[in-house]
């Protein structure tokens, strides 16, 4: 059992990678930003809204927790062009991975969101301070303080999971890849150094996380 | 000081429940303008839930409150107006804790009433300077002891100006050596005149400072008066039994 590896083919192809590896950071950073914005959103109407619309968004988490991102991405991509609503593979990856981070981080977020005393929310209304005033004051600030560890550790986790994009042959880093295999036959090689991208990736994403928390929670008090 | 005219606050027969358990049931009393009432009895007697009645933090079953002529229990009333004149302080601060103590201060009235911010910061310092913090403004909350933390507490709901003040066991939750200094505060809003109603556990300071002791029992008002007569001389076997707990 003995193989020689042999990179010089994969590293040839190496501007392929960096045009996927770009593709697969779009998608992670407007997947976080759209994840979030959904999840603050869901979270409050979860937690504040009125009965109906606290009801719809549980229905929306449940199904999306629920179901395979893959399936979810099929009926978005395949499914949906039935109904009329075609979308480019870029598009449609997109819509998919923020309907699906937005379920997860409606959870993480609701769960911040509760874990704020009762009395923090009666103080500001006993300021004369309006709901909209109590969440964007009061609340949100701790809240997000408590939930960032889950929420950072939720995004690298979507980070990784874009790899799915490619089954409908959106051009990311493992499309990039499995390209790159079918020309050069070199699977190890080329897997291998993918790995090795998404896992300085990872490790990249995490080191910024702790640097955002740093700077913006560390000299607040607790 | 005797009631002038219309009281400050009514409440009438109010009714409060949770689920089956009546908390209140059939509470009646006036504070006039200038009041000091302090409301004593065992925990579970109704007497936070009360107060939390009058800033319409809790919703009643039955009855009324009145607040300056404004009926707090309706449903058209705009509630955030109305607590723009009640201050309450709670017994565990509630300070927010991602704020300094300038934040903390001038939060509502930046908000709520769209003051300028070198304003808001003058308002802060002045009401900090009326309860002995003014080199605090720029402290985060868990920097200050218990006792400093009401204070800035107190300080809050000072800054928007209040008609009437509660206070809810706003001592309890202290170390006793910094009692002294939270209540020291509450006799020199006092003697300025503030209307205040608080929930109390600290008898000596209620015979001292209170015009009205309210001593509450089983969710009613169970024997009131002039507060140095009625601690004095309890017409209630209840009172007597808790006062001689109490005071023991």
């Amino acid at each position: 059992m003995s193989y020689s590896f042999q990179f010089r083919d994969v590293f040839a192809a190496s501007d392929f990678l960096l045009d996927g590896l770009i593709l697969t950071l779009e998608l992670s950073l407007v997947t976080m930003i759209a994840g979030l914005i959904i999840g603050m959103g869901g979270a409050a109407a979860r937690v504040y809204g009125p009965r109906p619309l606290a009801r719809a968004v549980a229905v929306y988490v449940e199904a999306i927790r629920n179901t395979p991102l893959i399936v979810q991405l099929f009926l978005i991509f395949f499914g949906l062009p039935s109904a009329g609503v075609k979308l480019d593979a870029d598009t449609a990856a997109m819509v998919a991975l923020s309907i699906n981070l937005g379920a997860y981080t409606v959870e993480i977020v609701r769960a911040g969101l509760e874990a704020i005393p009762r009395s923090q929310i009666e103080a500001g209304q006993s300021l004369g301070l309006s709901a909209l005033q109590i969440f964007r004051y009061v609340v949100i600030f701790p809240a997000l303080r408590l939930m960032f560890p889950s929420l950072a550790s939720q995004f690298v986790l979507m980070m990784l999971a874009t790899s799915v994009v490619s089954q409908i042959s959106a051009q990311d880093l493992f499309q990039a890849a499995s390209i790159i295999q079918s020309r050069t036959f070199r699977d190890f090689e080329v897997y291998a150094v993918v790995a090795g991208v998404y896992l300085a990736l990872a490790l990249l994403f995490r080191l910024l996380f702790a640097g955002l928390y740093h700077v913006i929670f560390a000299r607040r008090s607790r | 000081m005797a009631p002038t005219e219309q009281p400050l606050v009514e409440l009438q027969d109010v009714v409060k429940r949770y689920g089956t358990h009546t908390v209140l049931n059939g509470v009646s009393l006036a504070v006039g303008k200038g009041e000091i009432i302090a409301i004593i009895g065992r925990s579970g007697s109704g007497k936070s839930t009360m107060l939390r009645c009058v800033n319409g933090l809790e919703p009643i079953q039955g009855g009324s409150v009145r607040f300056e002529g404004t009926t707090v229990n309706d449903p058209g009333t705009d509630l955030r107006k109305l607590r723009q004149h009640v201050g309450i302080v709670f017994q565990s601060f509630n300070l927010f804790p991602h704020l300094t103590v300038e934040k903390n201060i001038t939060l509502a009235p930046k908000v709520v009433k769209g003051m300028a911010p070198a304003e808001a910061r003058a308002l802060a310092g002045r009401v900090l300077a009326k309860v002995g913090l003014a080199e605090k403004i720029d402290a985060w909350p868990d920097q200050l002891s218990g006792g400093q933390q009401q204070r800035v507490a107190i300080a809050r709901s000072l800054a928007m100006q209040p008609t009437l003040m509660l206070f809810d066991e706003i001592t309890s939750a202290l170390d006793p050596e910094l009692v002294g200094e939270v209540l020291k505060t509450l006799e020199e809003m006092a003697a300025e005149g503030m209307t205040m109603m608080l929930v109390t556990h600290e008898i000596g300071f209620a015979r001292k400072v209170a015009d009205r002791v309210v001593f509450m029992h089983e969710g009613r008002i169970w024997e009131e008066g002039p507060a140095a007569d009625t601690l004095a001389r309890p017409r209630t076997p209840e009172l007597e039994t808790f006062l001689s707990a109490v005071l023991h």
